[in-house]
């Protein structure tokens, strides 16, 4: 079995307008090998006005995720992102970008079992008798749906794949609470 | 010509009536009052309409008309002159820098080096009867109490059985907390299912590793 390295990114947005992002990097059994953050960053009156509803893509994906990307040592194999802004910047960079999530429904025959949802999405069954998981990736990308399949199939044998998110989450909300007090 | 005929109009007597009261004596004769009638005020007029006016021949003359022409004058083209604008000779100018757009810092954190990995347990739903009565009667056998001593808090997978320093579990949450080393001492560790029960004799929290299916 090859020795995955998972990446996970996302970004909080706190009640006083400051943006943090984060990155983890885990073996594939969870445990942390990295993680990094970004600095508070807070968008000023005029720049909220000059980007609109833009602003809020341009600093998760082109601002913080980029930084955090650039700057992480460990690089990973696999890239889970939160949302479908991260996708512009899969060309950047040398592995896949996927969305993962718990579908609420009924598993599937065995491990390994697949429904195609899109071309670009599919719920795939990682363990017996739990909910399967849901697999998105870029439509640009829905080639390499084959082999992010494999990879997952894989991890998800050795650690819950979608659980180090709420990692991420909670770390961010402790910066971004610390930084708020500060 | 004949005259016009002029509608008349009827106008009612009783219009102009006038009504008195008359005073009864106690006893006394009723007397009848003459009433006197006003004259109806109308008349009957003849009109006469006046003359139709006599038409009158207009006579067409036959003179040529002629036709002038009339020059205009060139118009005079107006002058333009330029105006000397007293310019500014330095505009400032204000470049707005969007902050977000600098180089944004990152930092190494080991805060989440200590976290524990949370797993959440199955739903039961999902999981076919005779294994999770399969399951109970494992618990019971370890723990030598009868099946029906044994309440099932649920199962948690995959768990890295090697990599454990210590494990926390919340029943009400359906959660398991997992505390684990970085490395496993040698090879690679195995990874299982682990499900858990309650003795309902004690309380006391029991459990057993199952293979991952």
């Amino acid at each position: 079995m090859a020795e995955y390295k998972i990446g996970y990114i996302d970004t909080y947005h706190s009640d006083r307008n400051v943006f943090i992002g984060g990155a983890l990097v885990t073996d594939c059994y969870g445990i942390p090998l990295e993680f990094r953050h970004t600095d508070a960053v807070s968008p000023t009156k005029l720049e909220q006005i000059l980007y609109g509803r833009s602003l809020d893509k341009y600093l998760k994906a082109d601002t913080l995720a980029n930084a955090l990307l650039k700057d992480l040592e460990k690089k990973p194999d696999l890239l889970v992102v939160p949302d479908e802004s991260y996708y512009t910047l899969t060309r950047n960079y040398p592995f896949p970008f996927v969305q993962l999530g718990t579908v609420r429904r009924e598993p599937l025959a065995k491990p390994g079992d697949f429904q195609e949802v899109s071309e670009n999405e599919i719920h795939l069954q990682i363990l017996s008798n739990r909910e399967p998981v849901r697999i998105k990736v870029d439509r640009k990308n829905a080639p390499t749906l084959a082999s992010v399949k494999a990879m997952i199939l894989e991890i998800g044998r050795t650690m819950d794949i979608v659980e180090p998110f709420d990692r991420v989450r909670g770390a961010l909300r402790a910066i971004a609470d610390d930084a708020g007090r500060s | 010509m004949s005259p016009r005929i002029i509608p008349t109009r009827k106008v009612s007597l009783a219009r102009e009536f006038k009504t008195r009261t008359a005073r009864f004596a106690a006893g006394g004769d009723v007397r009848a009052v003459p009433v006197p009638l006003i004259a109806p005020q109308f008349s009957i007029s003849a009109v006469t309409p006046s003359p139709a006016p006599p038409a009158m021949k207009f006579a067409f003359g036959r003179e040529e008309l002629t036709i002038r022409k009339i020059g205009f004058s060139k118009p005079v083209m107006p002058k333009i002159r330029k105006v000397q604008i007293q310019q500014r000779k330095s505009v400032e100018g204000h470049k707005v820098r969007i902050e977000s757009a600098r180089k944004i810092e990152t930092s190494y954190s080991a805060m989440i080096d200590g976290k524990p990995v949370t797993l959440e347990m199955f739903d039961l739903k999902h999981v076919p009867y005779p294994e999770i009565s399969e399951i109970i009667r494992t618990l019971a056998e370890k723990n030598d109490v009868s099946y029906s001593q044994v309440k099932l808090i649920g199962i948690f997978a995959p768990i890295p059985t090697e990599l454990i320093r210590s494990t926390h579990i919340d029943p009400f949450a359906g959660k398991l907390m997992l505390n684990l080393k970085r490395r496993a001492k040698k090879g690679k560790p195995r990874c299982v299912r682990i499900a858990f029960g309650r003795l309902r004799t004690n309380d006391k929290i029991v459990q057993c590793v199952l293979p991952l299916n």
